[in-house]
């Protein structure tokens, strides 16, 4: 999967969140929101990937057929994010540190080479 | 294969995690700077006179001059000519119609490339193609110089996969020995032997007279 469209961000994010079945847990809109915080927070610590300045918007309307434009080599870091951010509003003590181990995996790929 | 390629895969294999945009960007700034500081783009300029004209303004495309080295004219004395901001001002002669016959005043002056007008300073590669940034034999002659010169701005980056304190002030002394190396071969224009020091002059007036 290239992840180049908004929905396969979505795709791939219910892939590790175990939310293909026919009746889906997160909402398509909530994971879309997800990305757009993910592209926001990488933007805070990698400015040099958007080196014109300017953070893609990514809303719960935005159609599924929207390019994501961002370098390959970073794409797998904003779905840990997106799972991440699903995963904190689970009450589950388990989850919780499963939210956090997935955005601190989303922070350690964009700022370091081993993670 | 572009020119350039040889110098992004040095780089892109030497910080990984980095983007081309972010080469681009990085290879700008030490292009500019080795221009500037070691004067490696040296470039010879034909200026058509004008019966007693005295001043002209002289620009090169894609390029600003960022030092002049030497006027010259076959029969007009131009040996106290002023370049200064787009202008060169003749000096001391005036040039006649003689002397305009005679052909064009040749001024040889270090370049640096130049951001076109309208172009977005936020733009990742601000002026087109890395390739048409300078002369193409300037990319292998320079290659270890801007090589190192744009590993150690990167490494020298706060908070990226490929940041180095160490490797940055490592490369920073390679970039700056490449640069004073460029900078040598200018100041004696290629030519091997040549002295660039004088004795101080036998009789030095005293200070205190």
């Amino acid at each position: 999967m290239a992840l180049d469209t908004v929905g396969a961000y979505v795709a791939q994010a219910r892939e590790l969140l175990q939310d293909t079945a026919g009746v889906q847990r997160y909402a398509a809109g909530s994971l879309k929101d997800a990305l757009g915080f993910s592209l926001m927070e990488a933007r805070r610590l990698r400015p040099d990937l958007f080196i014109d300045g300017t953070v893609q918007a990514v809303e719960n309307t935005t159609p599924d057929a929207t390019a994501v434009v961002i370098d390959p080599q970073y794409r797998m870091a904003l779905i840990y994010y997106m799972v991440g951010h699903m995963m904190l509003r689970d009450e589950e003590e388990s989850m919780q540190q499963l939210a956090r181990a997935y955005k601190a995996q989303f922070g350690s790929q964009l700022v370091s080479i081993a993670v | 294969m572009a020119l350039q390629d040889r110098l992004f895969q040095e780089i892109r294999v030497t910080c990984p995690g980095v983007t081309d945009d972010l080469i681009a960007h990085a290879l700008w700034e030490t292009l500019d700077d080795v221009c500037r500081d070691a004067w490696v783009w040296r470039e010879t300029i034909e200026v058509p006179l004008t019966a007693d004209d005295v001043t002209y303004t002289v620009s090169v495309p894609g390029a600003e001059i960022v030092y002049p080295f030497e006027v010259s004219h076959t029969t007009l004395d131009v040996s106290q000519s002023v370049y200064e901001f787009g202008t060169l001002a003749l000096n001391p002669e005036v040039p006649s119609a003689a002397d305009v016959a005679e052909g064009p005043v040749y001024l040889v002056a270090a370049l640096a490339p130049s951001l076109p007008s309208g172009s977005d300073l936020g733009d990742a590669n601000p002026v087109g193609p890395v390739e048409g940034w300078i002369p193409r034999d300037l990319w292998s002659l320079l290659h270890q110089t801007l090589t190192c010169g744009v590993k150690e701005r990167l490494m020298a980056m706060p908070a990226k996969p490929w940041a180095s304190a160490q490797m940055a002030a490592y490369w920073h002394r390679c970039y700056r020995s490449h640069k004073a190396i460029e900078r040598r071969r200018a100041q004696i224009g290629n030519r091997e032997h040549v002295r660039t020091w004088n004795y101080q002059p036998f009789l030095v007036p005293s200070r205190r007279q």
